[in-house]
């Protein structure tokens, strides 16, 4: 029998497939993105336009060498992501192993467990501005209900505080999205699995590692990959809830990116930050997915 | 203690009590602002402090709904969410099994091209966007936009489509081959079906991004009869003051078609695998 998918079978036909999105992808991000990256070698200032002018790598030495703030919001973005990748992961794989199971409501539950998935960016930011806030906030009613009144503060806008509440808060709308992505790998495990190891008398905690795990392992290095990625260029929540206060505690690279380029108009000054977090992630994937040899499986 | 005892104590603390926790930390922002969206708006504003609304009123829906216009919006929203999901999720079935069943030259870079585009913040890449659409013509127009949505959501969909189709055995494609499938028959009549709670998934996000997405509206789109409930919600917050309760209304409302859809799309997750799979 000739072979489906054969390696040597010299087919167009993945090409055809692939092409459309090609196309699209090339007009609508590559076009931009490259351009933009264009003006990280320029001293380009929306102020004064006129005086654009080529000026090699200077803005990516002065990062490197002069930037205090560069070096405190990477920092930052390092500890942001590393918060919502770990916890969201953890929490994600709790609740897709309970939603898995069999229990009444459960349709209802999963429906409401990935509500906040399904609330918009600047929603997200209401309700949590809403819990957070000062005098109307419910975290601080409900502190002074308890008799905790002395607690009661702003939390987006303490310096102690502020880096936990939005991280909280990106919680909140990330767990779901992991919850939901692994519950789609759990539903690809054959039950069989579980039949035969149930008659071989394994323990579930062992079947967890020695079943479930490794059959979710793409799903999980996948969803991992890409929280890490949207946590690292994430703007949204930051900068409607602390726009990078209270004195830089929830600064983050793209944070200051954007206070660079489209607040202050230094934009060539910007898109050199733009390219140097574009490398990081770059690297960061290369390593991540030679590590776990994606896209090597037993499945291609 | 007895076995039943220690089963059914057993279950409560591994799904019931974790369960609980979760549910609460999901549903207090919610239900906080379901109960700010009853309330009179001034009450919120001078910060009187009520679990539940007294007295109740559906002011605030009613102002959003016809005042605000969110009628107009939850129509453009929902013509640009349908539009480019209904590529995208064509498209990512095609490009998940390109990606998952061939092994051809340049697969790798393919998949590098789809992460290269989630590594930038759209936010930087948005004015030249801006600059393009209007050489195109399409800027302020609801077709540019689906462009848009469909080019920002490929990326990820074909490759969460690529490890859910890498997750059905390569053998039921071959048995269909021999049966005399042909290639287009293959995808759509043994991928598509077997793959059917994957692709749900990608559908329901896919739809949940292009509902609730705000950046690329909110630049490209400069008439107000076109905005979409994303758009129209943010005019809700004011740069001095906000009306907290019509907010909370308007976001009430803005929930309501990614919720329905989930209620729906969570069966087939539930009903789904196995059913393509294998048998013997």
């Amino acid at each position: 029998m000739k072979a489906l998918y054969s390696k040597h079978a010299k087919t167009i036909f993945p090409w055809l497939l692939i092409l459309p999105t090609l196309a699209f992808l090339i007009v609508f991000c590559f076009v931009p993105m490259f351009r933009g990256f264009g003006y990280s070698v320029t001293n380009y200032d929306r102020g004064n336009p006129k005086a654009t002018e080529f000026v090699g790598l200077a803005n990516f030495v002065r990062i490197f060498t002069e930037d205090q703030v560069f070096v405190k919001a990477l920092v930052n973005s390092v500890k942001w992501v590393g918060c919502e990748v770990v916890l969201q992961l953890f929490f994600g794989m709790i609740f897709a192993l309970i939603l898995n199971q069999n229990f009444k409501g459960r349709g209802l539950v999963r429906t409401f467990c990935f509500a906040p998935w399904a609330v918009s960016g600047v929603l997200t930011t209401m309700l949590w501005i809403l819990i957070y806030n000062e005098h109307i906030g419910l975290l601080n009613h409900v502190l002074r209900l308890a008799g905790f009144g002395h607690l009661t503060k702003a939390w987006a806008q303490n310096i102690q505080t502020a880096f936990g509440a939005v991280v909280v808060a990106e919680l909140w709308r990330g767990i779901p999205f992991f919850t939901i992505t692994l519950l789609g790998g759990l539903q690809t495990i054959p039950l069989e699995l579980y039949e035969s190891a149930r008659v071989d008398g394994g323990s579930s905690w062992k079947n967890f590692w020695l079943i479930t795990i490794p059959y979710m392992k793409e799903s999980i290095i996948f969803a991992t990959l890409m929280r890490t990625i949207w946590e690292f260029r994430s703007v949204d929540l930051i900068m409607t809830m602390t726009d990078g206060g209270p004195v830089r505690r929830t600064l983050t690279l793209p944070i200051y990116m954007y206070k660079t380029s489209i607040e202050n108009g230094q934009y060539g000054y910007g898109a050199a930050l733009t390219v140097i977090l574009f490398l990081i992630l770059s690297v960061y994937v290369v390593i991540y997915l030679k590590a776990n040899h994606f896209g090597k499986g037993v499945n291609e | 203690m007895k076995p039943k005892t220690k089963k059914k104590l057993i279950r409560v603390l591994t799904l019931y009590l974790p369960m609980t926790f979760f549910l609460l930390f999901i549903g207090i922002p919610l239900l906080w602002a379901l109960s700010l969206s009853f309330r009179e708006g001034s009450s919120v504003i001078k910060g009187e402090f009520q679990f539940l609304p007294d007295p109740v009123t559906i002011a605030n829906y009613v102002y959003v709904w016809t005042r605000n216009r969110l009628n107009r919006y939850f129509v453009n929203s929902m013509i640009t969410s349908f539009g480019s999901v209904f590529v995208i999720g064509f498209l990512a079935l095609f490009n998940g099994y390109a990606m998952s069943r061939f092994a051809f030259k340049g697969k790798r870079i393919f998949m590098v091209i789809l992460l290269m585009t989630q590594m930038i913040p759209l936010i930087f890449n948005m004015s030249s966007i801006f600059l393009m659409m209007v050489k195109l013509k399409l800027a302020n127009s609801l077709f540019g936009i689906c462009l848009l949505h469909i080019a920002s959501g490929l990326p990820y969909n074909s490759l969460m489509m690529k490890s859910f189709i890498g997750g059905i055995p390569r053998e039921i494609d071959e048995a269909a081959a021999i049966d005399g499938c042909n290639r287009a028959q293959i995808i759509f009549k043994v991928i598509l079906p077997a793959v059917r709670p994957g692709f749900t998934t990608v559908i329901a996000y896919a739809f949940i991004t292009c509902w609730n997405e705000y950046l690329l509206s909110y630049t490209l789109l400069t008439d107000a009869k076109k905005f979409p409930v994303s758009v129209g919600l943010k005019y809700l917050v004011g740069e001095y003051s906000t009306d907290y309760s019509a907010l909370a209304a308007g976001c009430i409302i803005a929930l309501i078609p990614p919720i329905l859809l989930f209620a729906y799309v969570q069966k087939h997750l539930v009903s789904g695998m196995n059913a393509g799979a294998v048998k013997g």
